[in-house]
């Protein structure tokens, strides 16, 4: 473990260097730019070619960083700041490019997408919430002026957004949500969403929504009716995780994968909103799920994720794989 | 009736009658009217200039007719004498050949041999150069050159009298030309003749060759003034404007002029795919005669031609090292389009490539390649034409000049020329490599291959990436440049050429260099591996050595190391350890006499070819200080064991240099990107994962990186150096053969690309068990040899 340890070490630090001498070197809109300019017959191909293979290298030190990473978070195996943590100096210029520049910064972003793991978790979440609640604001108004100077915006946008009415009856949370969330557009999304409940006899529930209902829309939504095992939705692990439920598509179905496809759709809309609203929800993913949420969908990750749907057949397959035939 | 005397006198008429008769006379001609001058009408005086005008007309118009008429007879006069006196000329010239040649026959009846005069000679040769330059050549003239070639030409050129040799006489001036100059002129005519006349027969063609050789190659006996004026020769017809001259004739052939229109046939699409097949033992030549040309004796001139322009080359070269000539070969003769579809493979690669002999001429090649990467390659034209387009182009092509495609396509015939000839470059190099498992053959194997061999597949990895090659499946890839398109090459050649290289085969031979190169590069030390290995852990290590059989033959090694003789022995160990699986069963062969004299291979052509290449320079400089020691001590019994010494640790030291291994290390990491960015289950992929999982790259790579990064205190901190050493923006280092701090990081780069693969297998557990002991597991094997030592 002693060479794992120094050989994560230089990895770390030649990603590090790399990202900070070209920011965008993993960025896909740089390759589309390349490949649009290479149509051009004065353009440098040859150039381009290395571009390419410097890319491809930085790429295989990202994923390979990042698997130990992985491995790292599930069992911890030598002192984070020791194994991918970058120098205090680094770290200063890295704040000093973020708190200027905003995620628009080149190597602000490319640290934070290509080797996230050099910033400590609760500074990358902080970072985030920041920026969800800068943009959140902006758009939805607050009415606390004091925030404003917080988060470093005029007070001009004061007042509050009347945001987008959605109707839900109580017995129908689901369909009336995705009938009519589905409608909207992004920006309807990040605004405001006024909820006005009615209850079973067809009345309108008395209330005035301010976040709360909402809130509590999401928490009924999420909780106790996608997630919920019961709905055939999402099915649990054995240590109580959910993931999708594999024969979804037979309750759903009606003979349209369409159907099934919309309320995922709307699912993870509502889990964005989730993120973007800060509402704590309860159910908790699978982590091959969350790998695939992520973007670490191909086998890199699946042999480890194994354990978490099938702790068994993981097992087995270990057996096979160290087992001795002589 | 005429009365008087006066009567019969010719009438005199007055100055004012005169007008009046002419106008008569006009007027009897009916072409002007009456003319009355004096107290004329007005009118009748525009009329009279009128008249006037058209009468300066007609007289200019008959000075002009006469003119024609003149200048037409003076031309046919001209023509006539000229014809008359070319016939009489070429009379004269065939009767001065047969007066020569029956006074040959009636001296070599007398066994005498007869030498023509130089007089008579310089005459006919005089005629027969002016009568090349003529557009419309009397064909009787030229069918005369065989018999000029035979009893002029030659005796004059192999008398050993430098008297009466003809190319001794060149510094001086015959009727105040230079006889230098018509040697010349003749020899290009010659070389023009047996390009442009495709009905001579095979027994002129082998006159006139040998009129050529012998004036460029003389008697190796031959007087030694004789020697020196081919030489100048040799080195004076090797200018550009000859090989200008010639590439015009080569390519304006009617032969040439239908290939290239073939060329965008679509026929041609169906045969290159057939002589792709360099493996089997196919005729490339005869395929392509047979497709084409079955009843021409072209195919034979252009062997001819080629193998004496190679051999002046080649002659040149060894004198002079004059790198100015042979670019000029590869510019103006390597250009000719598919000129080795017409070269028969015998002549191809026997005198191009054969190994022993010509090997060097190939190692040139890949240098002018490497040094001249070409500017258009087939990855910028990863999207080849639409079938619709390429038809469409097809039929445009036919319609058009095919001069275009020659212009725009001289770069790219070079190209498809030189790997035309690759692919078999590559088996013979492959060859080597396999024969070098063969201890006995070991002896004279030249290190420079495995060079040319990396250098080679780098240039290929490089210029033609396999995606490129994936895409574009067929024979000849057309580029638009500007506003005609050009063939690349032969693609389908190259892309069996690059597959060959993802094969298995080739990566595990290429990987088994490393083992020998990494040994030698690490032995200093590993000593300071001990921290990393617990005295138990040795011991089953120790124990796990003694089960295996070929660490047992690395512990062998290295105890004669402890003898201080094992780098002195005849490379035994390094076959079989660093050539793999087929080396095991040489084990039990003895181990080759050391007294085996290396055969004298390295002559002092390749020699002179290696040193002028810049290649290997150390392997000629230490033939050279071994044959200077060799003359020093004679050729003494005693002296032969520390010669064979010598030769093993050239020999090791070849192995184990550190340009050979960045040399590996760098075509290893391209193929690996390349895996890493196909499609899995493609070749590439499947070469990664045989890379990754089947060879030991991974323990061997760190090793070394870690032997780069060590020192005798702390490992941490050499690491850190090495971390502050990397330059990213010195990145194209991965492509380029450097062997300064950058290297380390393309191994750091393979390693990556490889362990990218292995963690998909690798679960935790190995991480914190097993792959630890792995690590310590290879170190502590180093560790324990050394210990033995």
């Amino acid at each position: 473990l002693h060479q794992v340890v120094p050989f994560i070490q230089l990895l770390n630090t030649l990603l590090f260097k790399t990202i900070k001498a070209e920011p965008f070197i993993l960025n896909d809109q740089t390759v589309e730019k390349r490949a649009a300019l290479s149509s051009n017959p004065n353009h440098d191909v040859k150039n381009d070619y290395y571009l390419d293979i410097y890319a491809t290298v930085t790429n295989n030190l990202q994923r390979v960083v990042s698997d130990f990473y992985s491995r790292w978070a599930r069992k911890p195996f030598s002192d984070p700041k020791r194994l991918f943590n970058i120098t205090e100096t680094e770290k200063s210029s890295f704040k000093s490019e973020l708190s200027q520049s905003g995620p628009a910064g080149g190597f602000a972003n490319s640290v934070l997408r290509v080797l996230p793991w050099s910033i400590t978790l609760r500074d990358r979440l902080q970072f985030f919430r920041n920026e969800l609640d800068r943009e959140r604001i902006s758009i939805q108004g607050s009415n606390d002026a004091n925030i404003f100077s917080m988060l470093g915006l005029s007070d001009s946008q004061g007042f509050r957004s009347k945001g987008s009415i959605i109707t839900i009856h109580r017995d129908r949370l689901l369909n009336d949500s995705m009938h009519q969330l589905m409608k909207f557009n992004l920006g309807q999304w990040k605004d405001r969403i006024v909820v006005r409940y009615i209850d079973s006899f067809g009345n309108e529930e008395k209330g005035i929504d301010i976040g709360g209902l909402f809130k509590d829309f999401v928490t009924d939504l999420t909780s106790n009716t996608i997630f919920n095992a019961s709905f055939g939705l999402f099915v649990q692990s054995d240590d109580h995780l959910l993931f999708p439920n594999p024969s979804a598509h037979i309750l759903y179905g009606d003979g349209s994968q369409y159907e099934l496809e919309n309320i995922y759709r709307f699912l993870g809309r509502v889990l964005g909103k989730a993120i973007y609203e800060n509402i704590t929800i309860s159910p908790q993913f699978t982590y091959f799920f969350l790998s695939f949420m992520n973007g670490k969908y191909n086998f890199m990750n699946l042999l480890s994720d194994l354990r978490t749907l099938d702790p068994d057949l993981y097992k087995n397959l270990l057996f096979l794989k160290s087992y001795d035939v002589s | 009736m005429f009365t008087t005397d006066k009567d019969l006198r010719k009438a005199v008429p007055k100055k004012a009658a005169v007008r009046s008769t002419t106008a008569a006379k006009a007027s009897d001609s009916s072409i002007l009217p009456t003319v009355q001058i004096g107290n004329a009408a007005p009118k009748e005086t525009e009329d009279i200039v009128e008249t006037a005008k058209r009468e300066r007309q007609l007289r200019q118009l008959n000075r002009e007719y006469t003119s024609f008429a003149l200048k037409i007879q003076s031309w046919w006069r001209g023509r006539h004498t000229a014809r008359v006196w070319i016939q009489k000329e070429n009379a004269a010239f065939i009767k001065g050949i047969s007066d020569i040649e029956q006074l040959n026959n009636m001296m070599k009846a007398r066994s005498i041999t007869f030498i023509p005069p130089l007089n008579s000679a310089f005459n006919v040769l005089k005629w027969l150069l002016y009568a090349s330059r003529r557009p419309k050549t009397n064909k009787t003239t030229f069918d005369n050159l065989p018999r000029f070639c035979k009893f002029v030409w030659t005796p004059l050129i192999e008398v050993d009298e430098p008297a009466k040799n003809i190319l001794c006489e060149s510094e001086r001036k015959w009727s105040g030309v230079p006889i230098r100059a018509l040697v010349l002129n003749f020899l290009s005519l010659l070389f023009k003749e047996l390009f442009r006349n495709s009905e001579l027969s095979s027994e002129n063609s082998k006159i006139l060759l040998k009129s050529i050789e012998t004036a460029l190659f003389p008697h190796p006996e031959a007087n030694a003034s004789i020697k020196s004026a081919a030489a100048s020769l040799r080195s004076l017809i090797l200018t550009e404007n000859f090989l200008v001259d010639l590439r015009e004739h080569f390519v304006s052939i009617p032969m040439y002029k239908k290939i290239i229109k073939m060329t965008s046939l679509e026929e041609v699409y169906h045969f290159f795919p057939q002589i792709s097949n360099f493996n089997s033992a196919c005729d490339v030549s005869g395929r392509f005669k047979s497709f084409l040309y079955h009843k021409s004796h072209q195919v034979i001139n252009a062997n001819a031609v080629f193998s004496i322009l190679f051999e002046l080359f080649t002659a040149e070269l060894t004198n002079k090292n004059d790198r100015k000539l042979l670019s000029l070969f590869v510019d103006h003769i390597l250009t000719v389009p598919l000129l080795f579809l017409f070269i028969q493979n015998d002549i191809l690669f026997n005198k191009l490539i054969l190994l022993e002999k010509r090997l060097d001429f190939v190692v040139f090649l890949v240098k002018y390649l490497l040094e001249n990467e070409p500017q258009h390659s087939i990855k910028q034209s990863s999207s080849p034409l639409s079938p619709h387009a390429k038809h469409r182009f097809i039929d445009s092509l036919m319609r058009d000049s095919y001069d275009s495609v020659l212009q725009v396509a001289k770069g790219y015939f070079l190209l498809g020329n030189l790997f035309s000839i690759f692919p078999r470059c590559f088996d013979s190099l492959e060859g080597e490599m396999i024969n070098h498992n063969n201890v006995k053959l070991m002896e004279k194997f030249r290190f420079e291959f495995y060079h040319l061999y990396l250098d080679l597949c780098r240039v290929i990895l490089i210029e033609y990436p396999i995606s490129g090659i994936l895409q574009a499946n067929v024979g000849i890839c057309w580029k638009k440049t500007g506003a005609t398109y050009a063939a690349i090459g032969i693609p389908y050649m190259l892309t069996v050429l690059v597959l060959h290289i993802y094969e298995i085969k080739t990566l595990e031979k290429l990987f088994s260099l490393l083992f020998p190169t990494f040994i030698y590069s690490n032995k200093q030390n590993l000593v300071n591996w001990e921290p990393y290995a617990t005295r138990s852990e040795q011991q089953e290590i120790e124990n796990a050595l003694e089960a295996n059989s070929s660490f047992s033959m690395i512990k062998t090694q290295f105890e004669d190391t402890g003898k201080s003789t094992w780098l002195f022995q005849p490379s035994k160990w390094a076959s079989k350890l660093g050539f793999g699986k087929s080396s095991a069963a040489a084990s039990s062969s003895p181990a080759p006499n050391a007294s085996v004299n290396r055969p004298k291979s390295t002559s002092s052509n390749s020699s002179t070819w290696l040193s002028y290449l810049g290649l290997g320079k150390e392997d000629n400089s230490s033939n050279n200080n071994s044959a200077k020691n060799q003359e020093a001590k004679g050729l003494l019994d005693d002296n032969s064991t520390i010669r064979d010494k010598d030769r093993s640790i050239n020999r090791l030291e070849s192995l184990t240099s550190p340009e050979l291994f960045n040399k590996i290390v760098n075509v290893l990491l391209i193929l690996a990107l390349n895996g890493g960015n196909s499609k899995m289950d493609s070749l590439p992929w499947k070469a990664l994962s045989f890379l990754t999982f089947s060879l030991p790259s991974i323990p061997y790579l760190w090793l070394y990186l870690q032997q780069e990064c060590i020192c005798s205190t702390n490992l941490t901190n050499n690491i850190s150096r090495l971390m502050n050493s990397y330059q990213p923006e010195r990145h194209l280092f991965i492509l380029n053969n450097q062997t300064d701090l950058q290297q380390p990081f393309n191994v750091v780069f393979l390693l990556t690309t490889i362990f990218r693969l292995y963690l998909i297998a690798m679960d935790d557990t190995e991480l914190y068990k097993d792959s630890v002991s792995c690590e310590i597991f290879v170190c502590c094997i180093l560790f324990f040899i050394l210990n033995i030592s």
